[in-house]
């Protein structure tokens, strides 16, 4: 592989590395190890990478990979494995903040809402996507994003508050 | 948890470094499996232009078989005239002398008058062999019938004389469109096609429409038609009876069917020769031509 080639593909994604890696944070939490997800989507797409890319659309480019990744990854996946992993990276995965346990009760909630609607929030919450680019990105209409959006919304709501009452329950 | 401590948290995650540093992600490259992937089929063809060009493609070959159909249903090409000889006087005031030829006429003539007038040497017109009898229909003793338009009439037929050349009466029993395999009964049982000596009729009623059509015959041969031979004729429409088709051509031809004796086919051209519509039919009976006579003089004329 030419260093030219490695060049013009990290001046791609350079600029969409931290959004990149915050979409593959939330879109696997409790499933794998977002590193391996960033890894094997990166590799692939360096594989298909062409120099004539549009750099607008290499961010979606490089989603549309980690969406089939996990796509296959879902037959194959090793519960007991992930766990651990999971738990081993705790330290590096985890901001020292005070929002620390929030945020993992929110990584948690995402979880539980049905695939396409989790990570129609996280593009939009969390990558910062409009409408538009999760529209064009799923090849569906800016209404069915919006609906997805706010439906997910109120199910991240319910399912925070019955973790908070869990909590509360159980003396946490 | 609220709306707004959710959006607080969003905006955290949204803000957060990244854990992984750019020197790793070359590390992954650097490590990956040195196979560049081709590019398919799909991405390399430029999908869009393509379907445009064929989109063109179609709509031109559909333009081009509208044209080509419109331009056979034009008139077909003019006959060449022949000499013609006078065989119906009409007078040569008359508003109604209005004949259909074979050839092309533009527009503007027919707006000019309404009717359409055709100098008689251009008139696609062959003498009859024999000439036709003192007492057939012409303008000056035409009768009109006080029936209703859509009831078709019966001519009067002179069965006495001896020295007629034609005498067919057919019964029509049913249509068919001519390459369809349908067939429809006509409407009534005393549907008819007569030829007597140089004058034909043709009367019947299907679907609750009456077509009726006499005229003088000027033609007649025979012709084979998809391996079928027929005996075909030619008439000019007059107004002897009804004048909603005064002046139309009528091409027809019959043959008798094999192995059926008394039962005819008769054939119905559009443009000569171009076959539209299959009568079978059947050579009338005694019973049957007597109560066609009667049928017809019962019905009363205005005078």
């Amino acid at each position: 592989m030419s260093e030219e080639r490695k060049s013009l593909f990290m001046d791609l994604y350079d600029p969409n590395h931290s959004r990149f890696e915050r979409f593959c944070k939330a879109r696997v939490y409790g499933e794998m190890d977002y590193k391996d997800l960033m890894h094997d989507t990166v590799v692939i797409a360096f594989q298909k990478f062409d120099p004539s890319f549009e750099k607008a659309s290499f961010l979606s480019f490089l989603f549309g990979i980690a969406i089939r990744v996990l796509a296959n990854n879902k037959r194959r996946k090793d519960k007991d494995m992930i766990h651990q992993n999971s738990i081993k990276r705790e330290d590096e995965f985890y901001d020292h903040t005070i929002q620390k346990e929030e945020i993992e009760q929110l990584y948690a909630a995402l979880n539980e809402l049905p695939e396409i609607q989790k990570e129609s929030i996280i593009l939009f919450e969390i990558v910062g996507y409009a409408i538009k680019e999760i529209a064009t990105l799923h090849e569906v209409s800016e209404n069915v994003v919006k609906q997805r959006l706010f439906r997910g919304r109120n199910q991240l709501k319910l399912v925070l508050t019955r973790q908070l009452e869990i909590s509360k329950t159980i003396g946490l | 948890m609220t709306d707004e401590r959710i959006d607080v948290l969003f905006e955290a995650l949204k803000n957060e470094r990244p854990s992984v540093q750019s020197n790793e992600v070359i590390e992954w490259l650097d490590h990956a499996p040195k196979v560049q992937v081709e590019r398919n089929w799909k991405s390399k063809i430029k999908l869009k232009p393509i379907l445009f060009g064929v989109l063109c493609f179609i709509a031109a070959l559909f333009v081009m078989l509208t044209i080509e159909a419109e331009s056979h249903q034009s008139p077909s090409s003019p006959i060449k005239p022949n000499k013609v000889k006078e065989l119906v006087e009409n007078g040569e005031d008359s508003t109604v002398n209005v004949m259909h030829t074979s050839t092309r006429r533009t527009s503007e003539e027919r707006k000019k008058t309404g009717v359409l007038k055709i100098p008689r040497d251009t008139l696609y017109f062959e003498p009859t062999p024999v000439p036709h009898s003192d007492e057939a229909p012409t303008k000056e003793n035409k009768t009109e019938l006080v029936n209703d338009d859509n009831y078709w009439t019966l001519m009067t037929v002179d069965q006495s004389k001896e020295s007629e050349i034609r005498d067919y009466l057919f019964i029509l029993d049913s249509l068919q469109l001519y390459g369809r395999k349908a067939r429809f009964t006509m409407d009534e049982p005393d549907c008819y096609l007569q030829i007597y000596n140089d004058y034909a009729v043709i009367s019947y009623r299907f679907r609750n429409r009456s077509y009726f059509s006499a005229g003088t015959i000027h033609r007649e041969e025979t012709q084979v038609i998809d391996g079928k031979t027929y005996k075909v004729f030619a008439f000019q429409a007059d107004n002897s009876m009804v004048s909603s088709n005064f002046g139309s051509r009528v091409f027809f031809g019959f043959r008798e069917i094999e192995n059926r004796t008394n039962d005819i086919e008769i054939l119905f051209f559009n443009q000569p020769w171009a076959p539209t519509t299959i009568f079978t039919g059947h050579t009338a009976a005694e019973e049957e031509r007597r109560k066609l006579m009667e049928r017809s003089n019962s019905q009363e004329r205005k005078k």
